[in-house]
C-alpha cells in the first residue's frame, strides 16, 4: 500500500471517529462544501443531502432521535487516493426498537481527499426501515 | 488460493462471455446471500447461488447485452472488498449512467457469502429496472 493509500485509510478512520464522536469542527474539515449524501431504503431520513450544511443537519437528526445511542464499530476501514470502503457494524436504540446490522458505505474523495459524495447498503434494509418507522 | 480481486477479475470475465454459472462458481459461495436494495420489481435479498444468479441473468436479458461496467478502484481488505464501477446500460429508449460500489464479504473457502450492491443513484437504477 503507498503512502498516499495509508494516509487516505487515516483520513477515513478520523472521519469515522469525528462521525461516532459528534466532533462537528472535525466533520466540517473531512466533508468538501458541495459533497452529497445517498442515503438508502424507504424510511423518513432517506434520499440525497445536498451541501455540506444539509449532511450536518441530517446528522443532527440522527442523533436527536437516537438519544446518542447509535454506535459504529469499523470492521475493515479500505481506501485509496479517489475512493473508500467503511465496513460497520452499527448498533442503536429508538423509542424502544433496537437496531443490530452490518453496513457497507461507499466514499468517494476530492482533489484534497475531503468527502465529496456518500452511498451506502446495509445487511438488513428492512430492519432499518422499521428502525426509524 | 488467489486473491479476492484475482478471483472477482476471474468471474467478471465470465460473466462477460455470457457465462454466468462460471462466475457463479469463481466467485460466490453455495449460501451467499445477495442484497438488492432500492424499490424496484427485483429488490430484496436473494439467498444461495441459484438465486444470485437467477438475478444476473435477470439483468443480461433486461439490457440485452448493451451492459457496459468499466472497473474504476478495488479496495480489497482482509475479510471485505469494494469494487467501483462506471455502468452504463440502455433499453427502450431508457439510459443509465451510474457509478456502483459492489460491497463484498468473503468466507473461508475464498468466496462471496454476502454481496451489496450499492449505486450512488438507486432511484435511477430503479427507473430503469421498473
Amino acid at each position: 500500500m503507498s503512502a498516499a493509500m495509508n494516509e487516505q485509510v487515516g483520513r477515513l478512520e478520523a472521519w469515522l471517529a469525528a462521525y461516532g464522536g459528534h466532533d462537528r469542527e472535525a466533520m466540517v474539515d473531512a466533508l468538501a462544501e458541495d459533497a452529497v449524501w445517498h442515503v438508502g431504503g424507504t424510511h423518513r431520513h432517506s434520499g440525497d443531502y445536498r451541501g455540506r450544511d444539509a449532511i450536518l443537519g441530517y446528522f443532527d437528526s440522527v442523533r436527536a432521535e437516537t438519544v446518542d445511542t447509535m454506535q459504529l464499530q469499523p470492521l475493515e476501514v479500505l481506501a485509496n487516493e479517489r475512493h473508500g470502503a467503511a465496513f460497520l457494524r452499527v448498533t442503536g436504540a429508538r423509542n424502544g426498537k433496537r437496531l443490530d446490522t452490518v453496513v457497507a458505505d461507499a466514499f468517494r474523495f476530492d482533489q484534497d481527499g475531503r468527502i465529496v459524495e456518500f452511498w451506502a447498503a446495509n445487511a438488513n434494509q428492512p430492519a432499518i426501515d422499521d428502525f426509524w418507522s | 488460493m488467489p486473491t479476492k480481486a484475482e478471483r472477482l477479475s476471474d468471474a467478471m470475465a465470465a460473466v462477460s462471455r455470457g457465462e454466468v454459472d462460471v462466475f457463479g462458481e469463481i466467485l460466490l459461495s453455495d449460501d451467499v446471500v445477495w442484497h438488492w436494495p432500492g424499490r424496484s420489481s427485483v429488490a430484496g435479498d436473494y439467498r444461495g447461488r441459484d438465486a444470485a444468479l437467477d438475478l444476473i441473468r435477470g439483468f443480461g436479458q433486461l439490457t440485452q447485452g448493451r451492459l457496459r461496467v468499466e472497473p474504476i478502484d478495488i479496495l480489497e481488505g482482509g475479510d471485505y472488498l469494494m469494487a467501483f464501477t462506471h455502468v452504463t446500460a440502455e433499453q427502450e429508449g431508457r439510459q443509465l449512467d451510474v457509478t456502483m460500489a459492489d460491497a463484498m464479504r468473503f468466507g473461508p473457502d475464498g468466496r462471496v457469502v454476502e454481496y451489496w450492491t450499492l449505486s450512488n443513484d438507486q432511484a435511477a437504477v430503479d427507473a430503469f429496472i421498473g
